[in-house]
């Protein structure tokens, strides 16, 4: 009997031992990975990761904000972030931009895209379309948006559509916040409607 | 509504073809500005100038209030020819105003003037002259026209 309860003695005290063992193992991880990531931000993260590395995401949702309020919003299906490049190449691209009231005043659709967080820049490519609140749009190969000059550019052809105006041109600079626009060359432009009744 | 006249078939319903070298646009203002070498076609108006700029109400609809050229600025109308550093082109009214040395040839007769205004469905001008500024129209009789 006195055999038993010894040998059970030694069996709780081997489990104690390793439960203890695996109770101080995860708390130093724990520990680790406080340390070194809580303080760093996604981007510090990133650029911690080696040069050759691709980071695939699935679904990116990315707001730009500014004093609280939201100034542009991306959607994209996929994206791939190159270390090496610094910016992240997306797919299916949505944006909406917002003005100082935070109201919707444009929409952008791509097949593709490049989103430079750093410089707040993105790159549209591929069937883009911009639509104004204001009842018209801009078609192009690619444009380019800069937060910083709140200004869609492109040096690509254009087609511009309204209810009553069909313009093709060169080259286009689009003010978000002002709906005002300027096309840079070979205008050709058809008004429809044009006086009323 | 359309009008024809013995000067021409001017319906201001029609669209407006342009093409120019630049566009600049402010929507929010009603204002679209196309300039560089700048043609503006409707009916069988043609519009050369530097510059054209088109204002229009920014309600629900979008409708030409004015159409202003300026800068070597010449309305061409079948034999009708308008010249001047100016137009103003009332669309709803289809007439324009012409400032700046203002001319209108037809055929041999011509008339000058400080102001011009040309109505687009009539065969008719009136020309006026600023205080102590001339008119001056030569016509030439029928016979010798051609």
């Amino acid at each position: 009997m006195l055999y038993c309860l010894s040998v059970m003695k030694i069996k709780i005290s081997a489990r104690n031992l390793l439960g203890l063992f695996i109770a101080v193992l995860s708390s130093v991880l724990l520990v680790i990975v406080l340390v070194n990531y809580r303080e760093r931000a996604p981007e510090e993260l990133i650029e911690a990761l080696p040069q050759n590395v691709d980071i695939v995401v699935k679904g990116i949702d990315y707001t730009e904000t500014r004093d609280g309020l939201r100034r542009w919003h991306l959607l994209a299906d996929s994206a791939d972030y190159s270390v090496k490049d610094g910016f992240t190449l997306i797919r299916d691209v949505f944006m909406t931009f917002f003005d100082e009231q935070g109201e919707q005043i444009a929409t952008l659709k791509s097949q593709t895209g490049e989103l430079h967080t750093e410089s707040k820049e993105v790159t549209a490519r591929g069937e883009v379309v911009v639509e104004s609140v204001r009842g018209y749009f801009f078609y192009s190969d690619y444009l380019d948006f800069s937060e910083a000059a709140r200004l869609i550019t492109t040096d690509a052809p254009i087609r511009m559509l309204s209810d009553e105006m069909e313009l093709t041109g060169t080259g286009l600079k689009f003010d978000v916040d002002k709906h005002a626009y300027q096309v840079l060359g070979q205008v050709k432009a058809r008004i429809q409607k044009v006086a009323k009744p | 509504e359309e009008k024809s006249s013995a000067l021409g078939n001017f319906d201001n319903s029609q669209p407006i073809e342009i093409t120019s070298d630049r566009l600049e646009g402010d929507d929010p203002s009603g204002r679209a500005k196309f300039s560089g070498t700048v043609v503006a076609k409707q009916g069988d108006a043609t519009i050369y100038a530097d510059e054209v700029t088109i204002h229009y109400s920014t309600g629900k609809q979008r409708d030409i209030d004015q159409v202003v050229a300026v800068g070597n600025v010449r309305i061409v109308q079948g034999e009708r020819t308008a010249t001047g550093g100016k137009a103003v082109f009332f669309n709803r009214e289809s007439k324009v105003v012409l400032t700046g040395s203002p001319k209108v040839h037809q055929g041999k007769d011509s008339v000058q003037g400080d102001e011009i205004t040309v109505f687009l469905n009539e065969e008719r001008s009136v020309v006026t002259g600023k205080e102590g500024g001339r008119v001056n129209a030569v016509f030439h009789p029928q016979g010798e026209k051609k």
